[in-house]
């Protein structure tokens, strides 16, 4: 759905504005500050944790010797590393949530062949996953949300990318829905209003945008984000629904307030906010906010309606900029 | 203006006063004659009605020819005429007589009907397999288009023995004057298949384009086959009045062993493929003449060009810094703007290529060191026994070297340590693709050609402007054996392919059990034997993960 047609599907209130934002939805994001980030951590990307006390903000560090650190942002900077993910062949994407134990970090490592999921609770060895050791999961994501549980990964399937929810208690490893709309890129699972609602991102058919390198070296493409809400049983139980419109982005963080859906996302120029899906499931869009350089990893962590954002922005020939702020 | 209308204008002839002022029933008119004009099909004899005569003379007038093709002009004063039609439908035709005063004079204008003309304009394939444009989506109809640059039509895949067909357009370029039916066939030759449409299609006065659907009436040939320039050369043949040119189309044509299952139909996998494989009838033949060009992509600079924008297809472009996402799948490797990915992008790259001919016996499997975490890929130098521990005796980088490696593919020197390898199994057959070798008959075999030993512990160096990993200590190759109840190390000599049992007794790397027991035929059930690779010429040191 193009921007005009966003427009017109937004209710009145929405649409008063020249812009597509709404009267809870400022134009344009607010700007985040900057935050100490110390150089010499190496910080490539942020990723929001939910511990016993306030969240955590955690970034994962340069690599010693086949291992990652995860860093506590919050934490003084005398403060050991949360963990170490060991990831001998490569960068692992990764997620961090709090347990009883402490921090527990699900990451993928890069092999040559495969990429299996590894996770570790701060204190005790690290696991590989039981379940399809010969596949390829990348991107690993912990679902959001109490029922939804789990983990997403993003798996090779048929010669295609689809998204597989794994490492959920009750749950077998399965694929969860195609939403049909190109190469997928990345994916995530949030509990929201009672049912799971898939998130992806996903290549569209057709022209290329440029790619974007991030910090870790890797190369981040452009896609159209695309949502629909699923069953009890992870079917699809609605129509897909594009949060930007047919607007390229690049990376994406969503959570749930509780009483709608928050996005963030990284764009050409800057970042933007979602917000929806309203009464009539129409979604609500900021503009670009736009920075100098390029925004990266951005993440999200919503509390009630306090939510929290934090990315990195890259700088030319200098360690990148820690941003955060609420929205 | 009065009438002299002649006794002879019978219907449903015209008759027509060319202008004399008199009666043509009154004795005033002895003077005038008549003439009479026939406008003739040349084709078929018979008369065209419903054209404009006009002649000119002592007299002027134009008037339409009856339904059976004459009109008479009538009260002409004597002289001579000329007559002629205003038809653009008809062949141009003049003709002259004289009129005499109570006579009646003829001319007979013979024509020709404008047939329609039409030539080749479009073809939208049917019942095709739709090629898919390396992840970007599929190619559109129509998947010829007359005047489209030759590199913008749409390549076509069928299945070998399979018909073509397709709804083929034809712009008028001269358009009928009247409905006719025009024969249209279209000839070609793929490989050893010439096949040949035949169809039927209405033109009429108004049509500035027409469609047929047409199906081959031979099939594709029993072969796989790749055609980057065949023409079909069109005729028509308007109311069977004779065949003429109608344009040529030239196609880009994948003949697959099969329909594709398992993959989307990619591009540059189907050209990899037909290329290679074309001419093979059976799964097998396909297989391996399929995986020949991968031996030829080595390199840095060498390697595969993807088909919709000319990128390199790579392995471990960036050595050790290759990206660690994304570069797993077949659909990565035609996906990222780099190009690259890992053994096992390429793995999956493979059984792709077979699964979109139909090939689905095809299977990746991964390999994993047994005794140490890392395996080395050829080549390295192993310098002297090595200062450190049995059985990894060698130190990386110090008296293990690295050096130039194996290629890979569009790779000089690509990745050089690993946890993990991907290879591809059809049949009997072992597949390297990252390193183009293949078919191998057994483990062995591929790792006596790939594999240079293996090792733990990683120490990061530069090779060739980038960066690798070599292991902190390595050995060239071992298992651990824990002898059994029914154990000798005769009987494991032999299962390993090792010459005797004292030369594994005597190898440096059992030390440890020569000082357990003082001749090889003291060992005993739990004792630990280390079997050298060097030695024993049935060995691997991987196994299948």
């Amino acid at each position: 759905m193009n921007r005009r047609r966003w427009l017109c599907a937004l209710p009145a209130a929405f649409t008063a504005s020249p812009s597509i934002a709404s009267a809870a939805m400022p134009a344009i994001p607010p700007t985040l500050q900057p935050r100490p980030l110390r150089p010499a951590l190496h910080i490539s990307s942020l990723r929001f944790a939910v511990q016993a006390g306030p969240p955590t903000l955690a970034g994962l560090g340069a690599e010693r010797q086949g291992e990652w650190p995860l860093w506590s942002l919050d934490a003084p900077d005398q403060a050991p590393p949360l963990m170490l993910l060991p990831s001998p062949f490569g960068p692992p994407s990764w997620d961090l949530a709090g347990s009883s134990a402490g921090p527990a970090a699900v990451w993928s490592r890069p092999g040559s062949a495969v990429t299996p999921l590894w996770t570790r609770v701060a204190g005790h060895d690290p696991s590989q996953q039981s379940s399809e050791p010969k596949g390829v999961n990348g991107g690993p994501r912990l679902a959001r949300g109490g029922r939804a549980g789990g983990v997403t990964a993003v798996t090779e399937a048929g010669g295609e990318n689809r998204l597989a929810l794994i490492l959920r208690r009750d749950t077998p490893q399965r694929l969860l829905p195609d939403l049909g709309r190109g190469r997928l890129i990345a994916g995530r699972l949030v509990q929201h209003g009672g049912r799971p609602w898939l998130f992806a991102l996903c290549l569209p058919p057709g022209a290329r945008w440029p790619e974007r390198p991030d910090l870790a070296g890797e190369s981040l493409p452009a896609g159209v984000l695309h949502v629909a809400p699923l069953d009890d049983g992870l079917a699809l139980a609605g129509a897909a629904q594009q949060p930007f419109g047919d607007d390229r982005i690049y990376e994406f963080d969503v959570d749930s307030t509780g009483t709608a859906l928050v996005v963030v996302a990284t764009a050409a120029r800057g970042w933007r906010v979602a917000r929806g899906p309203d009464a009539s499931g129409a979604w609500s869009t900021t503009a670009e906010a736009e920075l100098e350089t390029a925004l990266l990893s951005p993440a999200l962590l919503a509390a009630g309606d306090a939510v929290q954002v934090a990315m990195l922005q890259a700088v030319a020939g200098s360690a990148p900029r820690l941003l955060r702020g609420r929205i | 203006m009065c009438g002299c209308f002649s006794s002879e204008s019978d219907p449903p002839s015209q008759a027509a006063d060319a202008g004399a002022d008199c009666d043509a029933d009154s004795a005033s008119c002895p003077l005038l004659g008549k003439l009479r004009v026939a406008l003739i099909d040349d084709e078929d004899g018979s008369g065209i009605s419903g054209v404009d005569i006009t002649i000119t003379g002592p007299d002027g007038s134009t008037q339409p020819t009856g339904s059976d093709g004459k009109v008479v002009f009538t009260s002409l004063h004597p002289g001579g005429y000329t007559a002629q039609h205003g038809s653009a439908c008809v062949s141009a035709a003049s003709g002259s007589a004289t009129v005499s005063a109570g006579a009646t004079a003829d001319i007979e204008l013979r024509v020709r009907h404008t047939h329609a003309a039409i030539t080749i304009k479009s073809l939208e394939y049917s019942a095709h397999n739709v090629v898919e444009k390396d992840t970007t989506g599929n190619f559109t109809a129509p998947e010829w288009l007359k005047g489209r640059a030759p590199a913008d039509q749409s390549p076509v895949a069928y299945a070998r023995k399979k018909n073509v067909a397709f709804k083929a357009t034809f712009e008028v370029t001269t358009k009928p004057c009247r409905p006719e039916t025009v024969a249209v066939r279209g000839a070609a030759a793929f490989g050893p298949a010439n096949l040949e449409w035949e169809g039927n299609v209405s033109v009429g006065p108004g049509d500035a384009e027409v469609t047929l659907s047409l199906t081959s009436k031979q099939p594709l040939a029993d072969e796989v086959g790749f055609f980057d320039a065949s023409d079909i050369g069109w005729e028509m043949n308007p109311a069977a009045r004779g065949w003429a040119p109608a344009g040529t189309s030239r196609h880009t044509l994948y003949v697959t062993l099969g329909n594709p299952s398992g993959s989307p139909n990619y591009w540059t996998l189907l050209d990899i493929s037909c290329r290679a494989a074309a001419g093979k009838k059976t799964e097998d033949d396909f297989v391996k003449a399929s995986f020949t060009p991968y031996a030829g992509k080595l390199g840095t600079g060498n390697g595969f060009k993807r088909l919709r924008d000319g990128q390199e297809l790579t392995y471990y472009k960036m050595g050790g810094s290759t990206p660690s996402a994304g570069v797993f799948a077949c659909s990565d490797l035609l996906s990222r703007a780099d190009g690259t990915g890992r053994c096992g992008a390429w793995a999956r790259f493979l059984v792709a290529m077979h699964e979109v001919h139909g090939v689905t016996s095809s299977a990746v499997f991964g390999v994993v060191p047994i005794d140490a975490p890392y395996l080395i890929v050829r080549n390295c130098d192993f310098v002297g026994p090595g200062k450190l521990a049995v059985p990894l005796t060698h130190e990386g980088d110090v008296d293990c070297k690295k050096k130039g490696g194996i290629p890979g593919q569009g790779k000089d020197n690509p990745q050089f340590l690993f946890g993990d390898h991907a290879l591809v199994r059809h049949g009997t057959g072992i597949y390297d693709p990252s390193y183009g070798v293949g078919p191998i008959a057994n483990q062995r075999l591929w790792e006596d050609g790939g594999i240079a030993g293996i090792g733990d512990g990683i120490v990061i160096i530069t090779y060739d402007g980038d960066r690798h990993y070599i292991p902190q200590k390595c050995s060239p190759g071992f298992i651990k054996f824990t002898l059994g109840a029914m154990d000798t190390l005769a009987t494991v000599a032999a299962k390993f392919g090792v010459p005797s049992a004292k030369d594994l007794y005597d190898h440096p790397y059992n030390a440890a059990l020569r000082g357990l027991r003082a001749k090889p035929g003291d060992v005993k059930p739990g004792d630990l034997v280390l079997i050298p690779r060097a030695i024993a010429s049935k060995l691997t040191v991987l196994r299948i993960a």
